[in-house]
């Protein structure tokens, strides 16, 4: 059974004097890290402390195995295969190479469209909008309904043979909706176009499975599911990683070079250029086991059980206005919600008086806060460390701050 | 909070001699700063704000607002960023210094297309 209890003692910063009160509503910001990430990462550090790519000896055989198998480790999770796995320095990161390989490998001609759904993160956007720019392209967005889900009957029509790119995002970072991300990519597929997605928000808090989306490339990063900060994962199905060539250069990525030219070695390694986080892959596939053991069926039972809770606490209240998917089955728990009459601002710093968590602005997905109607919400992200308690503290901080404000 | 629940000088001045904006990109609050000189090209007449914002950048507006009235315009150049706080009175954490800064961001924005 799901043990929240026990699951809060895995995790150290709820030991600590402030943290025994901590009410952390924020995981879609970053996530907790359990005490098992933090020692894998320890014990890098102080057993076998070496740069990777097998070299001659045995600190760094232990420590290009260690790296490898991470890579295995992450690949199975979200069922690809490891040579499909390219550790990156996050979601960002990922997302940024892969604009930049995307340029210059496909034939992209002025006219050409890149489609994006009004939700995406800005980690997905900008480097998209920024290649559309700069090659001339068609820049379209598929559009949301009034209950915030994915108008898929517009996507239809938005994705043309002239689509080259498809960027959706499988859950949104604001309203916590799971896109039906298959259904656009069927769509895609069928006029050639490639679909990349940003699994940020997913991985770790429901199962992901890359051949169940059927997706071309797919990223996120490890501080969003218990792993450290500064890692994150780039999924290229083979037959693409073969095809791209690398946009980011530096050692270990060649076969030869000459004064005037290189060869490159095959995927992943070719898209892994320079000494990697190595500290922060172990960590992560070590996240990936720990979350593997506490089981992600299992964290999504218990955030849908939360969110649910929270909606319907937060729905009690008088002049709030909730922007969260609201079947939770379709939620990775995620909830916005806006004060009437009262800024973000000022209600996150009633919360944080209290040691409630949250945030509170457009969380870096300006279209998507615009296309709500609102210019910021405040936002509570439940993840498997969460309690009644943590949204019983967050409902009575919002009704303080909205006793406090009333005119 | 006196000043955010019934701030002064709100509203939009019809005869202004310059208007600056101040915009907090974080979370899309925005103030526009209207400026009247009196005839002597110096004296500052009125001054009225507008826009959204959260608790401490409109408390900032309206206690600015009063500050500014009756200054004449060279002192309102010399006015450093500091002034809000002062005026606030309250401690500001430093996630909130761009509400803080709002109003002044908006007059500074205001003198310098105003140029004069």
């Amino acid at each position: 059974m799901f043990d929240v209890k026990k699951i809060k003692e895995n995790f150290p910063i709820f030991e600590t004097p402030d943290g025994a009160t901590l009410h952390y509503l924020d995981s879609a910001a970053s996530s907790q890290t359990p005490e098992c990430v933090i020692s894998a990462m320890d014990e890098y550090y102080r057993g076998f402390r070496s740069n990777v790519h097998r070299g001659a000896y045995a600190l760094s055989e232990k420590a290009s195995e260690s790296y490898e198998s991470a890579r295995e480790i992450v690949a199975k999770f979200i069922g690809a295969n490891k040579n499909e796995i390219i550790f990156t320095a996050g979601a960002t990161g990922s997302a940024n190479m892969l604009a930049y390989t995307l340029e210059q490998s496909l034939d992209l001609k002025e006219g050409d469209e890149i489609v994006v759904s009004i939700m995406e993160h800005h980690a997905m956007l900008l480097p998209l909008q920024e290649l559309a720019k700069r090659q001339k392209l068609n820049l379209k967005y598929i559009n949301i309904n009034e209950n915030f889900k994915l108008d898929y009957k517009s996507a239809e029509a938005l994705i043309t043979e002239k689509t080259k790119i498809v960027g959706i995002t499988l859950a949104s970072n604001i309203t916590g909706v799971v896109n039906d991300v298959r259904r656009i990519a069927d769509i895609a597929h069928k006029v050639g176009a490639l679909v990349v997605v940003d699994a940020t928000a997913a991985v770790g808090h429901m199962p992901v499975s890359v051949k169940e989306l059927d997706c071309d490339a797919l990223f996120f990063s490890g501080h969003k599911m218990c792993g450290p900060t500064g890692i994150g994962a780039l999924y290229l199905k083979s037959e693409l990683g073969e095809k791209l060539t690398p946009s980011f250069f530096g050692g270990g990525i060649v076969t030869d070079v000459n004064l005037s030219e290189a060869q490159f070695v095959s995927s992943p390694e070719k898209f892994e250029a320079g000494t990697p986080n190595i500290s922060g892959a172990i960590g992560m596939a070590e996240a990936v086991k720990y979350l593997t053991e506490v089981g992600v069926e299992n964290i999504k039972t218990h955030t849908e059980e939360l969110t649910s809770y929270l909606i319907e606490k937060l729905g009690e209240i008088s002049g709030v206005n909730i922007f969260s998917e609201r079947n939770v089955k379709e939620n990775v728990g995620t909830v916005s919600f806006t004060l009437l009459d009262i800024h973000p601002h000022d209600v996150i710093e009633f919360l944080s008086r209290d040691n409630v968590a949250v945030r509170g602005g457009h969380h870096c997905a300006l279209p998507f806060v615009r296309a709500l109607g609102v210019p910021a919400t405040v936002r509570a992200s439940i993840y498997l460390y969460n309690t009644k308690e943590d949204i019983d503290a967050l409902i009575a901080s919002v009704k303080k701050a909205q006793e406090f404000f009333k005119k | 909070m006196e000043h955010y629940r019934h701030p002064h000088n709100r509203g939009a001045l019809s005869d202004a001699t310059f208007a600056g904006v101040g915009k907090n990109a974080n979370c899309g609050d925005n103030l526009i700063f209207s400026v009247r000189l009196g005839d002597d090209g110096e004296t500052i007449e009125e001054v009225k704000f507008q826009g959204d914002g959260c608790a401490i950048s409109l408390a900032g507006a309206s206690l600015f607002t009063e500050k500014l009235k009756g200054m004449k315009l060279s002192e309102a150049k010399l006015l450093a960023p500091g002034v809000m706080y002062s005026l606030l009175g309250v401690q500001i954490s430093h996630t909130r210094t761009r509400c803080a800064l709002l109003a002044y961001e908006a007059l500074s924005d205001g003198i310098t297309k105003y140029g004069k």
